[in-house]
């Protein structure tokens, strides 16, 4: 019982609750930016919140793409990120609710956080719905943590240099022969160091990704010279784990503009991957094939698959899946985060118990 | 070219510790160290080495700098500058390349090949000249 002998019920009237939960005054409050777009990402609806912060008429939006709707907004240029998160929207739809942060210029707000989802209601048409939250707190600690995440990863990546070094002097013989144990143990110190260095790299990746520091040195390339560059370079893993791999190319490929270290990157974390679950005596296969205007890499390996509601968290950070083998949990994120850079898309089809396929798109370079 | 004597300037004790012992070891060369730009000059003009190994980022004076002065300074131009960075930094070493050193050599390095690959550098660079 409440002080006064009323449940809220009676302290509010039925009506007025029944008036302040109509969707449309929810829709309005200030704190949330609401759009719902058709299938085609045609605007159909949009709430005042959205309207104030784009400083647009609801004639200026409704009906119209998503992306053009954008380069109707005054001043676009405090919305430069948000508008690349709503192309890479439009061209790779949500599945599911997804949500990131992108940092604006608006004034007292530093970062908008982007929750997308799709809907079907039966019976009636789809499309999808998004909100836009202040997250400039979030935004701020989120780059306070990528910053200190760089520094920490600097400071240890010198002392590593140092342990893997002088690991490497004894093993080689400078302080003469060891016994057998001791050559052992540094084996092992060593693998253990190699893990951390490999970690530590992957973390200022990551860091450098998140900030938008990551710069990429493009040059026109064919794609099937950094599968062959990295395939050289997994070949001892792949003879350890009696795994073949085979490679497939279009003849005719054309070149796309891309950063060489960083494509292989990406193409070496997909076939590690591959090769770390592939039972052995299998076949790892990748194909590089050229479809409408990009390249299409695919990546498949006949392992145990990855269960259906795991498989869309594969990419997050940190994201080790049951079963996982030992790797940084950071490489699948950074594959993706590294493809997106090249205006391309990363996605994953798995099956249980017949196995992956990786498949990444860049696009080519028009004219070929 | 025969090499004999080489500075190695690097600001971290340990990684110059293990390059010096990696050198002696692998190839006999005889290794003095600077740990900045700065003492790196002064060793260099006080006893002029074979081969001078720079890092790329310390204190007082990068690596940069101290190549460009070193080529300025007509006692010391001819020694074949070769300079040391980690991979994050690799676009902007070749960037420093037009200041005169002859090559680079990516961190972490390996000890028991890094006389080896300065070796190869040289023998590059006295098949161009």
């Amino acid at each position: 019982m409440e002080p006064h002998g009323k449940t809220p019920a009676e302290i509010l009237p039925n009506p007025l609750l029944e008036a302040a939960i109509q969707p449309e005054m929810i829709l309005d409050m200030e704190f949330r930016g609401i759009l719902v777009a058709d299938a085609d990402w045609r605007i159909r609806y949009v709430n005042r919140t959205v309207l104030r912060a784009a400083g647009c008429s609801p004639e200026d939006l409704l009906g119209e793409h998503l992306i053009v709707a954008i380069n109707k907004i005054p001043h676009r240029g405090a919305l430069e990120d948000l508008q690349h998160a709503l192309v890479r929207l439009t061209v790779s739809p949500p599945e599911r609710v997804e949500s990131l942060i992108v940092p604006v210029r608006l004034p007292g707000r530093k970062f908008l956080r982007v929750h997308s989802m799709p809907f079907r209601p039966p019976g009636y048409a789809s499309g999808y719905l998004l909100a836009f939250t202040d997250a400039t707190r979030e935004g701020e600690i989120d780059e306070m943590k990528t910053d200190f995440i760089s520094v920490a990863s600097h400071e240890m990546r010198t002392p590593m240099t140092s342990i893997k070094g002088s690991i490497e002097l004894l093993l080689g013989g400078y302080a003469g022969e060891l016994p057998a144990e001791s050559t052992e143990l540094l084996g092992i110190c060593l693998t253990a160091v190699d893990r951390l260095i490999r970690l530590i790299n992957d973390l200022l990746d990551i860091s450098k990704i998140e900030s938008g520091k990551m710069e990429l040195h493009l040059a026109k390339l064919n794609i099937s010279d950094c599968v062959h560059k990295s395939m050289r370079s997994l070949r001892s893993l792949a003879e350890v784990n009696k795994v073949t791999i085979q490679a497939k190319h279009d003849e005719r490929l054309p070149e796309v503009m891309a950063d060489r270290d960083r494509l292989e990157q990406v193409i070496t974390n997909l076939l590690s991957n591959a090769l770390k679950y592939s039972p052995a005596d299998k076949e790892v296969l990748i194909r590089v094939a050229a479809v409408d205007n990009v390249v299409r890499v695919s990546v498949s390996d006949e392992g145990p698959g990855i269960p259906p509601d795991q498989v869309g968290r594969v990419f997050d950070r940190f994201q080790q899946l049951a079963g996982a083998k030992k790797g940084t949990g950071l490489g699948l994120a950074i594959a993706r985060a590294l493809v997106e850079q090249h205006r391309g898309r990363m996605w994953v089809e798995s099956e249980l118990g017949l196995g992956t396929s990786f498949y990444f798109e860049i696009p080519a370079i028009s004219g070929e | 070219m025969e090499i004999h004597k080489v500075l190695l300037a690097e600001d971290e004790e340990d990684i110059r510790k293990v390059a010096q012992m990696s050198l002696q070891f692998r190839s006999g060369w005889k290794v003095t160290l600077a740990s900045n730009g700065e003492e790196c000059l002064a060793k260099a003009a006080e006893d002029p080495p074979d081969l001078i190994l720079l890092d790329c980022m310390m204190p007082k004076l990068d690596g940069y700098e101290t190549c460009r002065r070193l080529k300025l300074d007509p006692s010391l131009q001819h020694i074949p500058v070769i300079f040391l960075t980690a991979k994050a930094q690799e676009t902007e070493v070749k960037k420093g390349l037009s200041l005169g050193a002859v090559g680079y050599l990516i961190k972490p390095f390996n000890p028991m090949s890094l006389a080896a690959e300065i070796s190869q550098i040289l023998e590059g660079r006295d098949e161009r000249n």
